[in-house]
């Protein structure tokens, strides 16, 4: 079974994947904000007993953050099965679905958090997955509502719906061109947010993710419809400057894509940051066709994106590793997993 | 939402300012919130703020005197999770599912600058229990009775026009009638 990052969905040149994200509270206990830790425990124990036992779950990973040390929670933020918030908390648990597409998370700004990924630009598949899963523990459990304003959160932002969708967009050439930011205001106007993933707005191998700002006073479907609509747009603007930049410069843009790939083959120590711009700039050149791979197994670079990441690496050797030797460590993972080319 | 101050920073303090009987809306960042001495934002906030005070007085008026109002702030919770306004405003968060009966009616105009709407419109929970609900609510008003969700407008409406009258302890009033009324459908349900 393959992984939302293994794989290349629906327009896939620009679009990585979808994602769902609803937000729960129960009844009977305090928001985040007032829950102490001892409550949180409790908490946990209850809704991870309730679910445990429920057929959608039987194929489901339970995670303790007590059971956890810091680099395989870090290294599970890295593959988007926790979110950051969840990793700062003291105590927290969660499920995770084998292929880990689906997590739900408890103890997180609120109660519980459902996600789902799904490859490409297919958003309407993550509702659906994380709107089963809402329905098999809401009828387990009391959710937190009110008939004027939706599922209550912790935060008057994702009242309403509870729901945060989200497109997660490769975007060299916009990023390139300069146009970010007057993209990132056009969508506002939309009641959609563009942010790089980048750590304080760092270029992360031109990786975005849009999402909906607003959770109240719409439907889920009209939330997703907005998203979908916009992000074609986006999609398309993209792949235009990507057409126009190959079509005056084809021999300079090939240039880049054999430079990236001759050093993510052929390096002995690459720095994050390397590795991402590389990556991004040899992405670029399988989706345009620039370089023709020797194989047709249609390999998702954004895969190797989550595998250099410090903690996926860090896990994958037994003693702790200096920052030089994770340097090292992360150009032979690339060497062992970059598609060869012709 | 950016910071209207700023312009750099999202806004994470959302306030309404009455002066002179125009409310005006206002979104600030954290930093600039202290900066600018927001009340409520900042523990020695100013009396010339009508809307902080307002909350002040409506909270406080269960039964407390009107010298007291102006340092109750620290007295003020919500009744669930003990989640003072103070800190609300500070935090912008609500601490538990009451906070919403206590503040929520209080920040609607908030709700609609952050989300456009105030009104909920998405998937409902529980829809067999409230499908049979709104059999019930229209069966009453074909008998002359008001649905729960006019009800709940109702008095909602009348707690809004209390507070903007200052007429805190009448608030204090409707407060509790909008929960019991919320508590008693909850039962229904
Ligand atoms: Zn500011
Ligand atoms: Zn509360």
């Amino acid at each position: 079974m393959l992984r939302w990052f293994e794989e290349n969905g629906k327009n896939s040149d620009v679009v990585i994947s979808g994602r769902v994200r609803l937000a729960r509270n129960i009844n009977g206990f305090h928001f985040s904000l007032k829950l102490t830790n001892e409550d949180a425990e409790i908490m946990d124990a209850e809704i991870l007993t309730k679910l445990k036992g429920l057929k959608a779950f039987e194929q489901y990973h339970i995670f303790q953050f007590k059971d956890l040390d810091d680099c395989q929670k870090t290294a599970m933020k890295e593959r988007h099965v926790i979110s950051d918030f969840l990793l700062k908390r003291d105590t927290a648990a969660g499920l995770v679905s084998e292929d880990e597409n689906i997590s739900i998370m408890l103890n997180e700004e609120d109660h519980i958090r459902i996600q789902a990924f799904v490859s490409g630009m297919d958003i309407d598949k993550a509702y659906e997955l994380a709107n089963d899963i809402d329905d098999t523990i809401g009828g387990v459990l009391d959710y937190c509502y009110d008939e004027k304003y939706g599922y209550l959160t912790t935060c008057p932002s994702n009242v309403g719906t509870g729901m945060r969708a989200s497109y997660m967009l490769h975007l060299p050439a916009l990023t390139g061109s300069g146009r970010i930011a007057g993209l990132a205001a056009e969508v506002g106007r939309f009641g959609l947010v563009l942010k790089s993933l980048g750590i304080d707005q760092n270029n992360y191998g031109d990786i975005y993710q849009i999402t909906n700002q607003y959770t109240l006073g719409k439907s889920e479907k009209e939330i997703l419809d907005n998203l979908t609509n916009i992000t074609e747009q986006i999609v398309e603007q993209e792949r235009t400057l990507r057409k126009q930049y190959i079509s005056r410069k084809r021999l300079s843009a090939q240039d880049t894509v054999y430079r990236a790939y001759g050093v993510l083959r052929y390096a002995r120590k690459v720095s994050l940051g390397d590795g991402m711009l590389l990556l991004s700039q040899f992405r670029l050149g399988l989706s345009e066709k620039l370089v023709k791979p020797s194989s047709d197994i249609d390999v998702s670079i954004y895969q190797l994106m989550i595998g250099i990441q410090p903690a996926n690496l860090q896990m994958m050797s037994a003693n702790e590793m200096t920052e030089e030797e994770i340097d090292i460590a992360r150009s032979q993972f690339i060497r062992d997993n970059i598609p060869l080319i012709q | 939402m950016l910071c209207e101050n700023c312009n750099v920073n999202e806004a994470t303090v959302h306030f309404t300012e009455i002066r002179n009987g125009v409310q005006t809306e206002h979104h600030l960042c954290s930093e600039c919130a202290a900066k600018l001495e927001v009340p409520g934002y900042m523990e020695n906030y100013g009396n010339e703020f009508p809307f902080v005070r307002l909350l002040t007085g409506l909270l406080a008026a269960g039964g407390m005197a009107a010298v007291q109002r102006d340092t109750a702030m620290q007295h003020i919770c919500c009744p669930g999770c003990g989640m003072s306004f103070e800190e609300f405003t500070r935090i912008g968060k609500f601490g538990c599912a009451e906070c919403y009966d206590v503040f929520g009616p209080l920040i609607d105009d908030n709700m609609k600058c952050i989300h456009g709407s105030n009104v909920h419109r998405g998937k409902i929970y529980k829809e067999d229990s409230s499908g049979k609900d709104s059999e019930n609510n229209q069966k009453q008003s074909e008998s002359g009775e008001l649905s729960f969700e006019q009800q709940l407008g109702k008095l909602q409406m009348n707690l809004r026009e209390a507070v903007e009258l200052e007429n805190f302890e009448e608030a204090a009033h409707f407060r509790d009638e909008i929960k019991a009324l919320k508590e008693g459908n909850n039962k229904d349900a």
